[in-house]
């Protein structure tokens, strides 16, 4: 008996089309799902090289509060760039220059190398100089957060600076000297770039313009004692003639400046006459009256006064001392003027990035100085002028006085018009 | 991160060349004449004045001088550094002139500094070159018509200047390397020749030289003039390189960088000077945040990083001299032909320790 085979099932038209359709149907849904849950576009880092002295000498007290301070603006702005759901985040790299020329120019290069094009560096005018040249062929943007040297001002290079020169403040400061009845200064000087170039322009310009007398004497940034100076200082002043007529300025930064401070107290003749300082002289290490009472009676007793670029008690200036505080808690912000402007050059460096679109320095550069026209920062305004350098905003003056509760601070007491070069007594 | 070794080789290359040029010069003056010449930076800041201050100025009268820009400053730097990129014979020359002329100051000033010697000896001698290396950076610091003082004499353009970008900096490497070399093999041949073994015999014996005859004060002068003559060209090497005078720069811990290479490398051993400069170089690079980023490690410590380097280094003197006091290449014979021929008559099962020769 044949056996028939068994027939083979054709499938029909319409099941096939059916299969394909719920096939393309099930794959569209597959991808549209997949494409929920795809990751976001991949993410982008910039490198900020933080070319800043945290040794030597010189900064090795104020350079790891400058450099934190940078820090801190770009962690601020990746958290503003996570919250946005922007794919751009800023790398910080720091480079310890050791606050020489050596070390600035060696710091750069090993930036470069990392691939670095925008960095918040260096700090003093003989490094910012000793990098211009180097900068500018291979198109690397540089922000100094603190060099005011006149020597650096450039037109049309790579480096930017966020404080304006010593100028303005050695016009204002010369103004405000003449105008309390002050005609002789006794002047004592770190002997580093910043200190000798500041003391050479209030220098001039008290001399020529006010028709002042001067006698002055520095120190090594590196000594530990400097009674000599301090001893010097005494003898140019009685020289002068200390009376009502006779002041003493000092341009110092912290350590020294203490230094400075112990010494004089015990010497009757720079107890005796008022003492002006430098914007590097308004560090809250001078009113601290748990460490130092000494210093404090006596900076209150000379009636210490300068000036500064920026307001205390600016909100964006109060916004980053809360913000510092709350990262770096064992730092202060105020002990180190500069800190300020810092976190400006990082704010502005990174803001150059964004609004060029591209992490290229000729772009980067076209775009800071634009950027910087409407930015007004921790340290205030920093509109820029031909050669890069922060335009000069109106400066305040402050002395050291008690407030109602008996606490030490600066108190404002008048403001210098840059446009105007005049001087503002407050009622 | 990506790493671009055109910047990087030529920063390590130039790096490492200029402060072998200043390890080999110590390693003569301490390592074979026993003068440690702790004011090494002094010299070394000699050389650099010397080829800045003439470079800068012989450069500014070439390009006119202009009246209304001021010579010290970044805009007159800027005139000299244009002149230079257009001028390739001029600056070139000028960086021939300029390295001669620090040998040759370099040079005079260390036999100077070796009347000090031949009264002091040991850590006197030492704790004297110290001073005069700290005095000569206060004159620097205090006085501006040399080089600016505070403010720095910027404006000394790199030879390779009228090269493309990044190009200049390789072939400065390039030349720099090629310098310590000539240095080195000059050293080897110095080391190994009878002046060599009058040094050593100085250095092991100053009475016994002279029972026998040797001027031993005056082979003291000589090699600190050579020394420092040495040292003055790794300062000219280094103003080329950083592109300006600047006072500050010149800190003992630049000696303390030479002394320490040697002493790592093994004294009185150049190939050892050579370990030495190539070791702390590479640890100076890669302790620094820098190269973890380049490593692609996006990590902040909740230290500074920076400062591990002072630690590292401190921590590998420490080790070296505890495990390996002699260095990491020990002292080894004078290479000289009769010692080499001596050799090769001896079996190898009668090869003793070579004598030392102190003729």
């Amino acid at each position: 008996m044949a056996v028939e085979a068994p027939k083979v099932k054709k499938w029909s038209v319409p099941l096939i089309i059916a299969i394909v359709v719920i096939l393309i149907l099930a794959g569209s849904l597959g991808w549209a799902l997949l494409q929920l849950g795809a990751p976001a576009p991949q993410q982008v880092t910039y490198p900020i090289g933080l070319a800043i002295a945290t040794s030597g000498a010189t900064y090795q007290s104020d350079g790891p509060i400058r450099r934190d301070a940078a820090q801190l603006a770009i962690d601020q702005m990746n958290a503003q760039l996570a919250a946005a759901g922007s794919p751009i985040r800023f790398q910080g790299i720091p480079d310890d220059t050791q606050g020489t020329a050596d070390g600035a120019k060696a710091s750069f290069q090993r930036l470069a190398a990392a691939g670095v094009k925008v960095v918040v560096g260096p700090l003093s005018t003989g490094e910012a100089t000793a990098v211009l040249d180097f900068i500018n062929t291979n198109h690397i943007v540089a922000i100094s957060p603190s060099s005011t040297g006149v020597t650096a001002a450039v037109p049309n290079d790579f480096l930017f600076r966020a404080p304006p020169t010593d100028i303005p403040q050695a016009k204002a400061l010369s103004q405000l000297v003449s105008s309390l009845g002050y005609t002789k200064v006794g002047i004592i000087y770190r002997l580093d770039d910043y200190g000798r170039g500041f003391e050479q322009l209030f220098e001039q310009r008290f001399e020529t313009v006010y028709g002042g007398q001067t006698l002055n004497v520095s120190y090594d940034i590196s000594a530990q004692d400097l009674a000599t100076e301090v001893g010097q200082l005494s003898t140019n002043v009685q020289t002068l003639g200390a009376g009502p007529q006779t002041a003493v300025l000092v341009v110092a930064f912290e350590g020294d400046g203490i230094e400075i401070f112990n010494e004089a107290r015990l010497d009757t003749t720079l107890s005796s006459v008022r003492w002006f300082g430098s914007e590097s002289m308004r560090r809250s290490a001078f009113l601290n009256r748990t460490a130092r009472p000494n210093v404090v009676d006596f900076v209150l007793n000379a009636n210490l006064t300068g000036f500064f670029a920026s307001p205390s008690l600016n909100p964006i200036s109060t916004a980053f001392e809360q913000a510092y505080a709350a990262k770096y808690p064992s730092r202060d912000p105020k002990k180190s003027p500069y800190s300020y402007y810092s976190y400006d050059s990082a704010m502005l460096a990174m803001m150059g990035v964004l609004a060029a679109g591209k992490y290229d320095g000729d772009a980067v550069k076209a775009m800071i100085p634009f950027v910087a026209q409407s930015y007004l920062g921790a340290s205030g305004s920093k509109a820029m002028d031909a050669n890069g350098d922060a335009i000069a905003a109106d400066y305040v003056a402050w002395h050291t006085a008690l407030d109602a509760m008996s606490k030490e601070y600066f108190a404002e007491f008048a403001r210098w018009r840059f446009a105007t070069e005049t001087l503002e007594f407050y009622p | 991160m990506a790493v671009d070794f055109s910047f990087l080789l030529p920063l390590l290359a130039t790096s490492f060349g200029i402060y072998l040029i200043l390890a080999l010069s110590f390693n003569l003056e301490y390592g074979y004449a026993g003068q440690p010449n702790l004011g090494k930076v002094f010299f070394y800041s000699v050389g650099a004045y010397a080829a800045g201050a003439i470079t800068t100025r012989v450069l500014w009268a070439l390009a006119g001088a202009p009246a209304n820009v001021a010579f010290m400053q970044a805009p007159g730097a800027a005139i000299r550094q244009a002149f230079a990129r257009s001028n390739p014979g001029a600056i070139l020359g000028l960086f021939v002139v300029s390295l001669l002329a620090a040998a040759v100051i370099g040079a005079a000033v260390g036999y100077l500094a070796a009347y000090p010697a031949l009264r002091l000896r040991g850590d006197f001698l030492a704790i004297v070159l110290i001073a005069v290396g700290e005095a000569g950076r206060v004159f620097g610091r205090n006085y501006e018509p040399l080089a600016g003082g505070v403010f720095g004499l910027p404006g000394v353009p790199n030879p390779f200047a009228w090269l493309p970008a990044r190009a200049d900096y390789a072939a400065y490497a390039i030349l720099v390397l090629a310098i310590a070399a000539g240095m080195y093999l000059f050293a080897v041949r110095l080391s190994n020749s009878p002046f060599g073994r009058l040094l050593k015999s100085v250095r092991d014996d100053e009475l016994a030289a002279s029972v026998y005859g040797k001027d031993a004060p005056r082979a003291k002068g000589h090699i600190l003039a050579i020394g420092s003559g040495m040292a003055a060209v790794a300062g000219a090497l280094y103003v080329f390189y950083v592109q300006q005078v600047y006072a500050d720069d010149f800190i003992p811990l630049i000696s303390f960088a030479a002394v320490t290479m040697v002493i790592l490398g093994g004294v009185a051993n150049h190939k050892g000077t050579l370990v030495g400069a190539a070791f702390m170089t590479l640890v100076d690079f890669v302790t620094r945040p820098v190269f973890l980023a380049i490593l692609g490690i996006n990590w902040q410590p909740p230290f500074d990083l920076n400062y591990v380097r002072y630690l590292v280094t401190g921590l590998i003197i420490v080790l070296v001299l505890l495990f390996r006091p002699k260095g990491l290449l020990a002292e080894g014979p004078v290479d000289t032909v009769a010692m080499r021929v001596a050799q090769s008559w001896k079996t190898p099962a009668t090869v003793d320790e070579p004598a030392r020769d102190d003729s």
